[in-house]
């Protein structure tokens, strides 16, 4: 036989995970034909027309306040993590409790997602941006750490022993030996979680947070779904031009 | 000028010592040619000389003082003033030649000063003369990346230069390059030996090479010396002794 029996068990495992999923989640095939119903509601609704678009000023007012939330928290994370993944990468850290106390503190930050940060922050400092901006920051912290210190880790040892050689201090010679390596793979990292951090800033408008998201689900609950549309539409440029503006410098830097 | 007295390495979970008490006495002027199998303790040996790899007993005196014994910040001192070169380049990706080689100077600057990338004229000026020391020169802003395996060596030989070393230690620099661009490399190394009146260890498996351009030879096998002289004496006896196998002898 071509596969070892155990596929066998697998794949039962799977299809009774499928159908005990498709149990608690209400999941019926025969509801799809209501599809239509949808189809024909976003037509009908989602379709903004000139005076609509009359409103465009505001969306993309909103939607540079959204751009500052996800680039200044993402930004920012970056700035503190950078120095902070030495630390928490078990080739460059100092001393054992240095890396478990950093390695923790990430994935502790990493498992709080962002909205319930934006949640107490929105509570404890009042409506608007800034509660967003710190609520992405502190999520992506966790983030940024764990996929930075493990790039460190992956990093060729090498280098590091020829900038030792040299006399550098232990410090210099991590910093010059590893940054230039990684520095491609953080970038492409950032640029995925400032991409990220752009539609999570539109949930978190949900809870107050302000941005094109806030404005976005103002308008659904006003029955304004071509106001909706509109949103909709600055957002999926937004985000196509970071993606783009990603693979622009990463190509610079490569 | 570098005296072994028992130096031991051994490495955890090993049963027998990478380097087993040598004592030896290298002075300055001499290019060492250390020759042996793979797993010899070659790279070992030639690591205790700049700390790079710590002992486990005996001790390694340069110029009268116990290396080993020192604090790390003075251990530190001590490497920036023997160059390193390895088989595998290990030079910074992505960064310039230039660049590459005033690292070279990191040793002897404040570590603020590097991290800023703040360089006298004077490490300006010695980075390129040790460019045009190694035939460089008109590679400087190229990225390492884009040089040749022989281009790349000689990358890490100018930034080895660049801590204007009396002590210079090669860990197998020729194994990843052809023989001819091998040859060359040997050659700029004697000559930049003879210069700058260094004492030279290059670890190297090629014979002929350790014949034609060492002044001593030091042959290993399983952590001892089991030769220790003049190129002249390394006879085809010797050469048996060094390289055969365990089920040969």
């Amino acid at each position: 036989m071509w596969y070892p029996r155990r596929f066998i068990i697998y794949a039962v495992i799977l299809v009774v995970a499928v159908w005990l999923s498709m149990r608690v989640t209400n999941f019926e095939l025969t509801n799809l034909m209501n599809l239509s119903n949808a189809v024909e509601f976003v037509i009908n609704n989602f379709t903004p027309e000139a005076h609509h678009w009359a409103n465009l000023p505001v969306y993309l007012q909103d939607s540079v306040v959204t751009l500052g939330m996800a680039f200044l928290g993402t930004f920012l994370a970056l700035v503190f993590v950078l120095p902070l993944s030495f630390f928490a990468a078990r080739n460059t850290s100092p001393a054992r409790w240095q890396f478990a106390f950093s390695r923790s503190g990430f994935t502790f930050l990493r498992a709080v997602p962002e909205i319930v940060f934006g949640m107490v922050f929105v509570v404890a400092l009042g409506l608007g941006p800034f509660a967003a901006v710190l609520a992405i920051l502190l999520h992506n912290i966790g983030v940024l750490g764990k996929l930075i210190s493990e790039l460190i880790e992956a990093a060729e040892d090498g280098p590091q022993e020829a900038m030792k050689a040299t006399g550098a201090t232990r410090r210099i010679a991590q910093l010059f030996a590893i940054i230039p390596q990684i520095w491609p793979n953080v970038l492409s990292h950032y640029f995925y979680r400032f991409e990220v951090a752009i539609r999570t800033s539109l949930v978190l408008g949900i809870i107050g947070g302000g941005g094109i998201g806030q404005r976005l689900y103002n308008d659904f609950n006003s029955y304004n779904y071509e106001g909706v549309a509109v949103a909709i539409v600055v957002i999926m440029v937004l985000v196509l031009a970071v993606d783009f503006l990603g693979s622009f410098v990463r190509k610079r830097v490569i | 000028m570098i005296e072994m007295n028992k130096a031991t390495v051994q490495y955890p979970g090993t049963e027998q010592p990478a380097v087993n008490e040598l004592s030896l006495t290298f002075q300055r002027g001499e290019f060492v040619c250390i020759l042996g199998r793979s797993g010899a303790g070659k790279s070992t040996l030639i690591r205790t000389f700049n700390a790079l790899q710590p002992l486990t007993s005996g001790t390694i005196y340069v110029d009268k003082q116990s290396l080993h014994d020192m604090s790390e910040e003075e251990q530190r001192q001590e490497r920036a003033r023997m160059g390193m070169i390895f088989q595998h380049f290990h030079l910074i990706p992505r960064l310039s030649v230039l660049q590459n080689v005033l690292t070279g100077a990191f040793g002897r600057k404040k570590p603020i000063h590097n991290l800023l990338g703040r360089f006298t004229k004077a490490e300006k000026d010695l980075a390129l003369q040790t460019l045009e020391a190694t035939g460089l020169l008109p590679f400087k802003n190229r990225r390492v990346e884009a040089l040749s395996g022989g281009q790349k060596q000689r990358v890490a030989i100018s930034r080895a230069l660049m801590q204007q070393p009396d002590i210079f230690l090669g860990d197998e620099p020729v194994a990843s390059l052809d023989p001819s661009t091998a040859n060359e490399v040997f050659q700029l190394l004697k000559q930049l030996h003879e210069e700058n009146d260094t004492l030279t260890f290059i670890n190297v498996h090629d014979v002929h090479l350790a014949k034609t351009f060492g002044t001593r030879i030091i042959g290993m096998k399983e952590g001892h010396v089991v030769f220790d002289g003049p190129p002249e004496e390394l006879t085809d006896d010797v050469y048996q002794l060094i390289y055969a196998t365990e089920q040969q002898v």
